[in-house]
């Protein structure tokens, strides 16, 4: 591709929110190297610093959504951090030394700067390049606690798996430059290359498309990709876990929008053809919403509950696009990520309490908090709602708009009916292995020894805040008329 | 203003669960101004329907998703205040946690409940119902008797799975009819868009008949009310159970005359169903040996009568007044005597710590008011006249007969959903000409017997049946009170200390509103 070519896709002005990023996380780094501040102001920095971006994400001159969840995603991890920064300590440096905390702030800067790079995209070029930005930041972080077997372990499983996947997005970048002919993402391209080629050069473009599609699914952990999931999660450090079901799905589905939205103006034009596309991405729906819930069912370690959620609840994500052709396909699914968002961090803030003062991410480490602590298990309660769709919460919303998004698809393609038992029952399942939590605080009583958790005044904050926002918005929209 | 119905209820029950304040008096207090309110909004809009529609629907200027518009909304509306005000005045839990906790999801179940039935966006409308269903849950696996946990998971897995049948029909419905409001699906419909029919109403009945526990998809129903604490058996039973009901005379009223041609499809499959719910569970009732259970059946089994009402209104074409109005009374007087009944239970069980039939007996010696008040409920649920139940009862079964003349039987081989399954079942192979000839034998038995009575209907002849569900009725309550208060005192019964007035009021109560609405019915037409 041209230097012209880049310069009308983009402008070196558009990504100075990135660029800035970039420029704490090196900072946070020489400071750490010259300076001898405790290690956990950094985090707090770092928190602020997204926070910000997260502000000029929501502005017209860098407007972009899924940066925007991503850089409030990565502050509210970076808080996460802060908090859980006892049992880094021990897990890093081995005893109480801080030493080697501070990179793990820095990686997320860049990962977050990735995401943000990733989601205005408009070139495969670009699209791997921002997308590697965030995996190998991610790779590390992910077996960062090197004196724990676990974390090393998911270290290298999602090493191994993610490089399979990055092969597959090479290979259909190939594809799609031999068919097409260039690496951008442009309706009119596609609209050129459905109507002149000939039937076997669009099989290959339909291979190209099917293997972009799967490095995609990767990131957003979406069946038939999603294998790495429960593992990685059980084992990262707990704020990691946190960025990969948050920011890192994101980022899966700023890449699932690059690749497939520019098909939805094809829509009236080459119904059959953008039908191929839709089609498959409802069998890969229909898949994540039965592996994510169907699997989370029989789970006892919290974290690797919320491993299997966020399959099942990538899989209600990807039935928006079998809606392409309406035009809010894109504010859908970031609805989603935000209500998904808001609980699921809420969820790791709970998780990484418990863990760090009753020592386990068991389920069953939950028990009696509503007997001992009742108002943070109301919280908890909140967002495990939320997370399972209970009504009034910002969590049914999203569900609902999924629903209906379906309901409008079948007018387009009546066919996808058989995708309508597949939703139901991830649903309902969903009420049944959320409510698991729920049942420990509330059903069983505490045991001979469990004290009253001591609740770090940033993790009370988040969890009020991130109920607060998901009762909102769950409940002005089903009681006040919009005017 | 009806936004304050929402609001009072969710901050008592935060002040409660957040602030720890006292759990009943708390509660009351909202209880006693959703009951003013409530009371006031019936009354302003019975008497004086033009007075003051805009002033209940919006709030500071805002419009809202909530009015009473709907003719059946300020009835249920009535029910859920009463219902609520007592399951919260006779409020007895076991210690000082436990009435939190048990306050603060009956002011929540009764908030869905209020919810529900004031909305007139489909979505709130849904989304309240089912928030009612998380403190029944808990309440159920943490508070409830028996076997609790596999109980509520049972309810919890019925009622998870319909709702999202429910939702999904109810979706494809608005999206049909462009139109997400029932007002604005009123307006659709005038406008001459018709719904197609088969799968969407399908889904509905499916989703709302099992939440109102229709035949088959009842198991959860009995033993979730048998095992709830008192007040989450008042309210969930006599108050949250109407929704499937309200929703589906909701759609057929707004629906009018096409409301044949969208449920009409599935009638003579609902009235085998209905059927099923009257006689099956009817007898499965008597056979009960613990007065929860029987309690828990017997709910199940008079909503019965207000599925005929709705399958007499669908077959009449939305014309038949009478069956929606009968209706709407027997759901208000079903809700009122239930939640009286099971109020009364819990206090029987707290007297005598047993519920088996056979271990009481004698009561009414020691506890004169007690036998009275259950018995005043007991005749009520029967149908006895001047009780509320009869109006509604009464006002359904003669509903069924309106503009029915003998000889004139209803058309018979159009296409529906029962003549289809039986085709299909006669279809199959070697089971199939057997079915085929028992079905010819039922077919023509049938036949035989509608003859006889000048040539019933389909629909008439339902009722015909559904009439020995009286019978029914009166053979187990009046067993039940007969084992429970007469005859010599039992074990159980001299461990009886007596009841402080307090307890009785909030049965009381409820018995003036049987009492008023049976004397003067013309309340609630």
């Amino acid at each position: 591709m041209t230097n012209d070519n880049v310069s009308v896709l983009y402008t070196w002005g558009q990504f100075a929110p990135e660029f800035a990023l970039v420029a704490l996380a090196v900072l946070i780094l020489m400071a750490d190297c010259f300076t001898r501040l405790p290690k956990r102001v950094y985090a707090i920095t770092a928190a602020i610093g997204a926070v910000i971006c997260a502000y000029f994400m929501n502005t017209e001159a860098y407007y972009s959504p899924f940066g925007m969840i991503a850089c409030l995603a990565t502050a509210l991890v970076l808080l996460l951090a802060y908090d859980y920064h006892k049992v880094a300590c021990a897990s890093i440096g081995g005893g109480d030394t801080e030493e080697g905390t501070t990179e793990l702030y820095s990686l997320l800067l860049i990962a977050c700067a990735g995401i943000c790079c990733l989601s205005v995209a408009r070139d495969i070029i670009m699209l791997f390049v921002s997308l590697e930005v965030v995996t190998l930041s991610s790779y590390v972080m992910a077996g960062y606690f090197r004196r724990n077997q676990g974390s090393i372990e998911a270290g290298v499983k999602y090493l191994v798996l993610g490089a399979l996947s990055t092969g597959l997005l090479v290979f259909g970048a190939a594809w799609y430059y031999g068919t097409t002919g260039t690496f951008a993402l442009h309706p009119g391209l596609l609209a050129d290359m459905f109507a002149r080629q000939s039937v076997e050069f669009q099989t290959g473009f339909y291979l190209s498309i099917g293997l972009l599609l799967l490095g995609a699914f990767f990131k957003a952990g979406a069946a038939p990709m999603q294998i790495w999931i429960p593992d990685v999660y059980q084992g990262s450090p707990t704020p990691v876990s946190a960025f990969l079901a948050v920011a890192s799905k994101a980022a899966g589905f700023a890449v699932l929008v690059a690749i497939v939205m520019p098909f939805a103006r094809l829509y009236n034009l080459f119904p059959d053809k953008v039908a191929v596309i839709v089609s498959g991405i409802a069998v890969a729906a229909a898949a994540t919403l039965l592996v994510g819930n169907l699997g989370a069912i029989s789970q006892n370690n919290a974290k690797r509950l919320l491993g299997y959620s966020s399959i099942g609840q990538a899989g209600f994500i990807l039935v928006f696009f079998t809606n392409i052709a309406a035009n809010n396909t894109v504010q859908c699914v970031t609805s989603y990520l935000v209500a998904y968002m808001l609980a699921t961090v809420a969820a790791f803030f709970a998780i990484a309490m418990v863990r760090t003062q009753r020592g386990s991410e068991e389920i069953s480490a939950f028990r009696g908090l509503g007997k001992t602590n009742p108002r943070t298990a109301f919280l908890i309660t909140v967002a495990f709602a939320s997370l399972a769709g209970v009504p009034l919460t910002y969590g049914f919303m999203v569900k609902y708009y999924s629903f209906e998004a379906f309901v409008e698809a079948m007018q387009y393609q009546s066919g996808l009916i058989w995708l309508l038992p597949f939703m139901i029952v991830g649903a309902a399942a969903g009420f049944y292995y959320y409510f698991k939590v729920l049942r420990e605080m509330y059903w069983e009583k505490p045991q001979e020894g469990d004290v009253t958790l001591q609740v770090p005044v940033v993790t009370a904050a988040v969890l009020t805040g991130c109920a607060i926002a998901i009762i909102w918005l769950g409940t002005a929209p089903l009681v006040f008329i919009p005017n | 203003m009806l936004i304050w119905l929402i609001i009072v209820p969710v901050i008592a029950a935060a002040l409660i669960g957040l602030l720890k304040t006292p759990g009943r008096a708390t509660a009351l207090v909202s209880a006693t101004f959703s009951l003013v309110l409530g009371v006031w909004a019936f009354i302003s809009t019975t008497f004086c329907p033009d007075c003051c529609i805009d002033c209940w629907s919006t709030i500071g200027g805002r419009e809202l998703w909530f009015s009473l518009e709907n003719p059946l909304s300020p009835i249920m509306l009535l029910l859920a205040v009463i219902v609520t005000f007592a399951a919260i005045l006779g409020l007895k839990a076991p210690d000082k946690d436990a009435e939190r906790s048990w306050a603060v999801s009956a002011l929540l179940l009764s908030t869905g409940a209020i919810g529900a039935f004031i909305s007139d966006n489909i979505i709130s409308f849904y989304a309240f119902h089912e928030l009612a269903l998380i403190p029944t849950f808990v309440m159920i696996g943490f508070y409830g008797r028996g076997d609790r946990r596999t109980v509520a998971w049972t309810a919890t897995v019925y009622l998870g799975l319909a709702s999202m049948v429910l939702l999904v029909g109810l979706l494809m419905l608005c999206n049909e009819m462009r139109a997400y409001t029932f007002t604005g699906m009123r307006m659709a419909i005038e406008s001459g868009i018709t719904p197609s029919t088969g799968l969407i109403p399908g889904l509905l009945l499916a989703g709302f008949g099992t939440l109102v526990s229709l035949f088959p998809f009842h198991a959860w129903a009995a033993p979730a009310y048998a095992s709830a604490p008192t007040p989450i058996a008042m309210l969930h039973a006599g108050v949250l159970k109407k929704f499937g009901l309200y929703g589906l005379f909701t759609l057929a009223w707004l629906m009018g005359p096409v409301c044949k041609d969208f449920f009409g499809y599935w009638n003579n499959l609902l009235l085998l169903l209905l059927l099923g719910n009257v006689l099956w569970v009817g007898f499965v009732t008597i056979a009960q040996t613990r007065l929860d259970d029987m309690l828990g059946n017997s709910s199940v089994m008079h909503m019965g009568y207000i599925f005929l009402a709705f399958a007499v209104y669908v077959n009449s074409a939305g014309s038949n007044e009478l069956a929606i109005k009968g209706a709407a009374a027997l759901m208000l007087a079903h809700g009122l005597t239930i939640a009286m009944l099971f109020l009364l239970t819990g206090q029987i069980e707290s007297q005598t710590r047993t519920l088996e039939l056979d271990s009481i007996g004698g009561l009414a010696r020691k506890l004169p008011w007690l036998g009275f008040l259950f018995g005043l409920a007991g005749l009520a649920s029967i149908g006895l006249p001047l009780l509320a139940n009869f109006v509604g009862e009464f006002t359904v079964f003669v509903s069924s007969f309106v503009g029915w003349q003998p000889g004139a039987a209803a058309a018979v081989g159009t296409p529906d959903a029962l003549s289809g399954i039986i085709e299909w079942l006669s279809n199959i192979w070697l089971i199939g000409p057997v079915f085929g000839w028992i079905f010819c034998g039922i077919n023509s038995a049938l036949s035989t017997v509608a003859g006889w009575f000048g040539g019933l209907g389909a629909v008439q002849l339902t009722t015909v049946f559904a009439l020995w569900g009286l019978v029914i009725s009166a053979v187990y309550m009046l067993r039940a009170f007969r084992r429970i208060f007469e005859g010599n005192t039992g074990l159980a019964a001299e461990r009886a200390t007596g009841l402080n007035s307090a307890d009785m009021w909030s049965a009381i109560f409820l018995a003036f509103f049987i009492v008023l609405f049976g004397v003067v019915p013309t309340l609630l037409f």
